[in-house]
């Protein structure tokens, strides 16, 4: 019993800061809760052989990254063939974040690989080697991605213009309207796939 | 040293993330919950599988690294062996549900000899994926050594729960950025074929590898060059529809279109003649999507039907479906599946014979060897069935709705319809996976 008050303990001492970090790797907070639940789930299985490592913390981060972009490689075909509205869905919960620079919205446009790239080495402050270790991928890798990524952001991006600090209303999975409820609705849980 | 737009960047996410919602309440009663189903599916697990490891150990270890420290993972055995349970010995009696008010037998009463039930890990723990059918019982699966990194393949009876390793496949490229790790196994002509993609320099190629059914060595069979594409998530083009037919291996450019063979004993690779933006649906025919559905919804007037012209490759014949007034429909060779207000459909390719086979969260795309479609049962959360669009008959995949919260109902685990041939229905619950040989359903 005791690692289990000791799991709960960490969830409630960082689920705040885990969220806000799922938050900035999805664009959104629907996806961003979903990350860090399956996140600490695994977190929570795997929690005897992480707690004597001392960094459970660097275990949901990186789960939450790897998965993340894993997500990406399995719905990217339903995305260019499915007929998910949930493009939408996503200007919707853009438009919460008033950003005159451009840098959010233009965020959204990155494929993930890269944005998660940019979110570990701009958000979590983490070496090219670091980077790299954490996301499976070589180096080169790692500054190809960042620098792709960059070269996309500077065609939007309005100097000079920062982010407006309006908070984001809270929102709940039930409380959402419109679109998103519309996505919901239409999540291919059943599909079918590939082209037959 | 930093630039300004690095810095803006840095302020940019920062501010984001201050904005972020907080958690929901009750996330820690949520996850210990989720987290005890499984487990306690797990759990059934265990006490339901007789593992047996027989044979040697073959190969080296390898390491996976998990938060800057290695894992040794065991190497995978060549051979292993597991009793399967029936699902009704696993999940012992479900609720019944109705479809047009008429009971659904389960599909272990309906078809006995095309359900099978697995565990979810090998027994040294290993998760696996299944790729397919060889032939009627036996599953053709993959372990990974890591991250979506495929290293052995298996051929696994599914009579008498015997696995064998089939070979292992070659170490990925080193020095470029994969960008599709293998992808897209396939059977045929006693071969088994894969591809993956990386980028080397400013090219993005893709390899096609083949590998004997019966085991032995993987040789790369070609290799070539993918088209940069511009959509979102994407940086280069990706096949689609790999199989292999009268000894060619066939394929086609997911985004860019374009049918494309190689012989298996090796040569060029050939176009199909006027095959120019066109798409493997299910070989020989191919077709036209036209256009990304992107924004399609299923309220819109008139509606959309993909892959409208058929072409058969082999006899040039030539199919035309009706066209729809209203939602997005998906047209194979006999029949069309549609989605029209969030009512999933099923007729004729010209039109004829339409019933509703489902609503609400159930969608179903394609209809599997032109026969067989995913429906839902009666009420407002239904839970999928197999239809078997010539019988009539519905199949219960015993797969239920969580009761505890709206929570558990969106972990619903997905069922497909996948493999090269479109013979293999797979899906998981409480532990056990439950895989369905279609093409076994006399």
């Amino acid at each position: 019993m005791e690692d289990l008050e000791s799991f709960e303990d960490f969830v409630h001492a960082r689920a705040n800061a885990l969220l806000r970090y799922g938050f900035v790797l999805t664009g959104n907070p629907h996806d961003a809760e979903d990350l860090l639940q399956e996140g600490l789930i695994r977190l929570r299985r795997a929690w005897p052989r992480v707690q004597n490592k001392n960094d459970p913390e660097q275990y949901v981060r990186t789960t939450m990254a790897r998965m993340h972009i894993s997500l990406w490689r399995k719905l990217r075909r339903e995305r260019l063939f499915g007929v998910l509205p949930d493009r939408g869905h996503t200007d919707a919960e853009l438009t919460r974040i008033n950003d005159d620079s451009g840098l959010w919205q233009a965020l959204a446009s990155l494929p993930r690989k890269q944005r998660a790239v940019l979110v570990l080495r701009y958000y979590e402050e983490l070496s090219d080697g670091e980077i790299a270790e954490l996301l499976g991928i070589s180096r080169g890798t790692v500054r190809s991605q960042i620098s792709r990524a960059l070269e996309k952001l500077r065609a939007t991006w309005r100097p000079g213009e920062g982010l407006a600090s309006k908070p984001l209303t809270p929102q709940r999975r039930n409380g959402v309207e419109g679109l998103a409820s519309e996505r919901t609705r239409l999540e291919p849980l059943v599909s079918i796939e590939g082209r037959i | 040293m930093s630039t300004e737009l690095e810095d803006a960047l840095a302020r940019t996410l920062e501010q984001a993330a201050a904005a972020a919602p907080p958690p929901a309440p009750g996330l820690t009663d949520q996850i210990d919950r989720r987290y005890r189903r499984r487990r306690r599916a797990q759990g059934v697990m265990a006490g339901a599988a007789v593992l047996a490891l027989a044979g040697g150990v073959i190969g080296t270890g390898h390491w996976l690294t998990v938060g800057g420290e290695a894992d040794r993972i065991q190497p995978a055995a060549s051979r292993f062996s597991i009793e399967m349970p029936t699902a009704v010995s696993v999940l012992g009696t479900v609720t019944p549900v109705t479809r047009n008010g008429q009971q659904v037998p389960s599909i272990e009463e309906i078809w006995p000899d095309a359900v099978h039930t697995l565990p979810q890990q090998l027994p040294d723990g290993r998760d696996y994926q299944i790729l397919g059918f060889i032939d009627a019982t036996t599953l053709l699966i993959s372990t990974e050594s890591s991250f979506e990194n495929t290293d052995r393949l298996y051929h696994w009876d599914l009579q008498t729960g015997e696995a064998v390793a089939i070979g292992d496949l070659p170490a990925l490229p080193e020095g470029v950025d994969i960008d599709t790790y293998p992808s897209g196994f396939a059977v045929g002509d006693g071969v088994i074929v894969w591809w993956f993609s990386y980028r080397q320099g400013d090219q993005a190629r893709a390899e096609i590898w083949t590998m004997p059914v019966t085991g032995g060595e993987a040789s790369r069979l070609t290799t070539i060059d993918l088209p940069e594409v511009e959509i979102e998530g994407w940086t280069a083009d990706m096949l689609e529809g790999l199989g292999i037919a009268d000894g060619q291996v066939h394929w086609s450019l997911q985004a860019s279109g374009g049918v494309y063979q190689v012989p298996l004993n090796g040569g060029e690779v050939t176009q199909v003649p006027d095959s120019d933006g066109y798409h493997i649906v299910a070989w020989p025919w191919i077709g036209t999507p036209e256009e990304p559905l992107e924004g399609w919804t299923s309220q819109q007037t008139p509606g959309v039907v993909v892959n409208r012209e058929l072409r058969n490759v082999e006899t040039g014949e030539q199919r035309t479906a009706a066209e729809a007034e209203q939602g997005v429909w998906f047209c194979g060779p006999e029949l069309c599946a549609g989605l029209v207000d969030n009512v999933n459909y099923v007729r004729n390719r010209d039109g004829s014979d339409q019933q509703a086979v489902g609503s609400g969260m159930t969608f179903t795309e394609y209809i599997a060897l032109d026969r067989f479609a995913l429906a839902s049962s009666d009420g407002e959360h239904g839970v999928p069935l197999l239809l078997d669009l010539q019988t009539g008959t519905a199949a219960d995949l015993l797969l239920r709705w969580g009761e505890e919260d709206e929570e558990e109902a969106q972990t619903l685990p997905g069922v497909t319809i996948r493999g090269a041939d479109q013979t293999l229905l797979a899906w998981d619950v409480e532990g056990m996976r439950f895989v369905v040989n279609l093409g076994a359903i006399g």
